[in-house]
């Protein structure tokens, strides 16, 4: 069974062969997959890659624990006071259809040049994203269970630890699943936009600069790789850490 | 023998704020439970059986009238309901033993007394479950059993249960039946239960409150006078058929009002 699942990229890489091969695409703009993976190899050997590799997953992961640490417990409070998030409501799905990078000048002018404003936009993007999920997951709680912490004469601070944010943990770990998607995306765009010093967004942009469209792919599978296996170890912790989903 | 009242309903009224108009559910009602008699509610659709118990419980506050819990300064603490669905109070990311022992949590009670309390009350209710195990791996018939376990745990005075045993199927609801009559005799806790089945409603009851249709009224008190200790043989008896058969009568009467 377990074979399927390399069918897929198999068809792929062989259409890829077969477009480099006949000359259907201009060698220049696709190089066929041997030149790729050998550049890929390359920047494995190399000491840079692991460097860009480094800011990059740093920025981004930085700015997702930001976010989680921000959006979580504000959902929590919005989606538990019911009035506070009406309030806010406008505004929350306002800046949930704002693309993230579209923000980016704001941050670049709010944070400047360094560090801090690439890690904000992609702590952005996730808190916008948890805020969301985290109000939901508790507005969703069961009322019932609610009532119980009442009936057992709970203090609302055993309400939020003990009812309301188990509830809610299902919906801000499928939210936290989306956002490191989109926080890698958010990082890497930030980069190319911003450059700066390392990250792979700006390896993608310079290799392109310098017409290296073999780096370039290869840049472009190590950072697709990481979003891949972030997915994948994400999804197994939580269906460890969140064994009753759906009960 | 004068009974010791336990319970005291005076006057009780409901009603609920119901989009426009205000809906009537208790309409100044009154009645006195013994301490440690075995009440059952049996009733039309909708007449206000689980706005009763939420009032009992605190957790709905009446227009007027009060719920009088006697011998008892922290009456909420002493009060074990088990609501109509067992999901509602049972936790699915904590295991079957934390579940019981949770009421002990919220009024915290060190973990090791309170997890070795909640598995002694699950032994004593011969109620073998995996202690690590999740309520969700369970049967119905057994997470119902957790949760009475969970409102039995604080060693309550009064007992709630809101048809408890609905949605169990009809072997499962005898054992259950057997079950919870064994805690309350140990027990001797005051026991108020909502039924949607006569034929239970007469089974279990030292009396049988009968109610009418919104707002609910008591149509009738039937003392079920059977002996205990109750067996299945007892639903094949004349006089527990005379008795269901009044009950019927009354509940029907109730409903042409």
């Amino acid at each position: 069974m377990k074979r399927y699942i390399l069918i897929g990229p198999l068809c792929v890489l062989g259409l890829w062969f077969a477009v480099t091969l006949t000359g259907l695409v201009d060698p220049l703009l696709l190089p066929g997959p041997v030149k790729v993976f050998a550049a890929l190899g390359r920047l494995i050997a190399s000491q840079k890659l692991w460097v860009d590799l480094y800011r990059t997953v740093l920025r981004w992961l930085s700015g997702v624990v930001l976010g989680v640490c921000i959006g979580v417990p504000l959902g929590i409070i919005l989606g538990y006071f019911d009035r506070a998030y009406r309030s806010f409501e406008l505004i929350i799905d306002f800046f949930r259809s704002v693309p993230s990078l579209a923000l980016f000048p704001l941050f670049f002018v709010l944070f400047g040049l360094g560090e801090m404003s690439k890690v904000s936009v992609a702590a952005w993007a996730t808190l916008v994203l948890l805020l969301v999920n985290t109000v939901y997951g508790v507005k969703y709680a069961r009322a019932s269970r609610l009532r119980l912490a009442r009936l057992l004469g709970a203090t609302t601070v055993q309400v939020f630890t003990k009812i309301v944010f188990p509830s809610a943990l299902p919906h801000i770990s499928a939210g936290m699943r989306v956002a490191l998607s989109i926080a890698l995306i958010v990082t890497v765009g930030s980069e190319m936009i911003l450059g700066g010093q390392h990250g792979l967004g700006k390896s993608i942009m310079d290799a392109s600069f310098r017409f290296d469209m073999s780096e370039m792919y290869a840049t472009l599978i190590v950072v697709g790789v990481i979003g891949y296996v972030a997915n994948r170890v994400f999804l197994l912790l939580e269906h460890k850490a969140i064994h009753w989903r759906g009960h | 023998m004068q009974h010791d009242r336990h319970i005291l309903i005076k006057e009780l009224s409901v009603s609920y704020a119901n989009g426009g108009s205000p809906t009537e559910v208790l309409r100044r009602f009154t009645l006195d439970v013994p301490r440690g008699q075995f009440v059952t509610f049996f009733g039309p659709n909708g007449c206000g059986k689980t706005t009763l118990l939420n009032s009992i419980a605190g957790l709905t506050l009446p227009q007027s009238g009060e719920v009088n819990i006697r011998g008892s300064s922290e009456a909420r603490n002493r009060i074990g309901y088990v609501f109509q669905d067992y999901r509602d109070s049972l936790l699915p990311w904590r295991t079957n033993v934390e579940n019981v022992a949770f009421p002990l949590e919220i009024n915290r009670v060190p973990r090791r007394q309170r997890e070795h309390t909640a598995k002694e009350l699950l032994t004593r209710l011969g109620c073998p479950l995996r202690e690590n195990g999740y309520p969700y791996e369970l049967s119905g018939g057994q997470q119902q059993l957790l949760a009475i376990a969970q409102a039995l745990v604080n060693e309550p005075q009064v007992l709630l249960l809101d048809e408890p045993f609905n949605g169990l199927d009809y072997d499962t609801r005898l054992r259950m039946h057997e079950a919870l009559l064994a805690i309350w005799a140990q027990t001797a806790v005051t026991t108020l239960f909502v039924s949607h089945d006569i034929e239970e409603a007469v089974y279990l009851a030292d009396r049988l409150v009968l109610l009418t249709k919104r707002p609910a009224r008591i149509a009738k008190l039937l003392d079920i006078g059977l002996p205990r200790p109750r067996t299945p043989e007892l639903l094949g008896k004349p006089e527990f058929f005379e008795l269901k058969t009044e009950a019927l009568h009354v509940f029907q009467r109730a409903l042409a009002e």
